[in-house]
């Protein structure tokens, strides 16, 4: 009998494969495949899994986009890190105040300053 | 000779990884658990609302029975976590502390997980460089694993931790179903019946996969 640690870990690995993985990115296309066999009453270690799969899926994609290397899915201290410094990169992001730029003149009348005498 | 037995414990510990892998593969397909016990087909599933209401009852009754429970002295038997914890730190062990401590360790993990996470993202950075990060965090998290069991340890005892044992009990009890004549059938029809129980197997089998199934400690979180 294996411990729930060790249950999530395995479903974390099992989120990550090609066959779940593939599974999931045709699920997003709305072809209607089937992950669970119950639709409704989901478990938790059914949406932990839902949320592994999302998961995976960003760092995939992220690999795919050249912003992180391959190497991030050699393990899970590497995937973590990543994705809390990719979390942390965002707000940090919208923390910073967008600069203003200074409004451009859309009026065809043009104001002369008045000549100092 | 050795060499055997080593090779032996290999195959015997791939083998258990490639079931367990299958029982986790089928724990997600599924909200329903079917299990063996001597010949017999079983299955946990998820309570009804009905049942979920009558194990919040239940454990409303048992929470108030042990809040109340006297000893011969006229003392209050069993003890909340709030209770224990004031105990512990006559006892000279301060729980905030160890929380503090937590936290601490917390914050310098996502320290560590921060400067890795960009490290992953140059395509210069070195293996070297990212198992050094990577070792440290981990001595972060058995640290962190280490006070969570000590607490959990200090805490086994307590009304909270009894009540949530009662509910997987509870649960095992209200969930478990046998497959008879191609028809699932519930077990046990009263609570006594789950407890004057004799077939080990079969109770710690069933209780096993309530905790699995209904995981109460997880949706606390």
């Amino acid at each position: 009998m294996i411990g729930i640690d060790e249950i999530l870990s395995k479903i974390r690995k099992t989120s990550k494969t090609t066959y779940y993985q593939t599974i999931y990115g045709l699920d997003n296309k709305h072809l209607n495949i089937k992950i669970f066999n119950n639709d409704m009453n989901l478990t938790l270690f059914q949406i932990n899994f839902l949320n592994c799969l999302a998961m995976y899926s960003a760092i995939y994609m992220d690999i795919y986009m050249h912003e992180v290397s391959d190497k991030v899915l050699d393990n899970e201290i590497y995937e973590d890190a990543y994705l809390y410094y990719k979390s942390k990169r965002k707000k940090d992001e919208k923390k910073i105040p967008q600069q203003k730029e200074a409004p451009k003149i859309t009026s065809q009348w043009v104001f002369k300053q008045p000549k100092r005498g | 000779m050795e060499e055997q037995v080593r090779t032996k414990e290999q195959v015997q510990s791939q083998v258990d990884n490639l079931l367990n892998i299958d029982f986790v593969e089928n724990l997600i397909k599924d909200n329903k658990i079917e299990f063996e016990v001597e010949s017999q087909k079983y299955r946990m599933r998820l309570l009804t609302y009905k049942e979920r209401q009558s194990l919040y009852k239940k454990r409303a009754d048992k929470y108030l029975e042990l809040l109340n429970t006297k000893n011969s002295e006229g003392e209050y038997l069993y003890k909340l976590e709030i209770d224990l914890k004031n105990l512990y730190k006559e006892r000279g062990i301060d729980i905030d502390e160890m929380n503090n401590k937590f936290q601490i360790l917390e914050s310098q993990k996502k320290v560590l997980q921060e400067k890795l996470g960009q490290s992953l993202t140059k395509e210069a950075s070195s293996n070297v460089e990212l198992e050094s990060y990577k070792k440290e965090i981990e001595s972060l998290i058995n640290m962190q694993k280490e006070i969570s069991i000590k607490k959990s340890t200090l805490f086994e005892f307590s009304i909270e931790n009894q009540i949530l044992i009662f509910m997987y009990i509870f649960t095992a009890f209200l969930a478990t179903e046998k497959l008879v004549n191609e028809k699932w059938v519930k077990v046990w029809n009263a609570f006594e019946d789950f407890e004057n129980d004799t077939n080990n197997q079969l109770i710690n089998t069933s209780v096993y996969y309530a905790t699995i199934l209904s995981n109460y400690e997880l949706m606390k979180q």
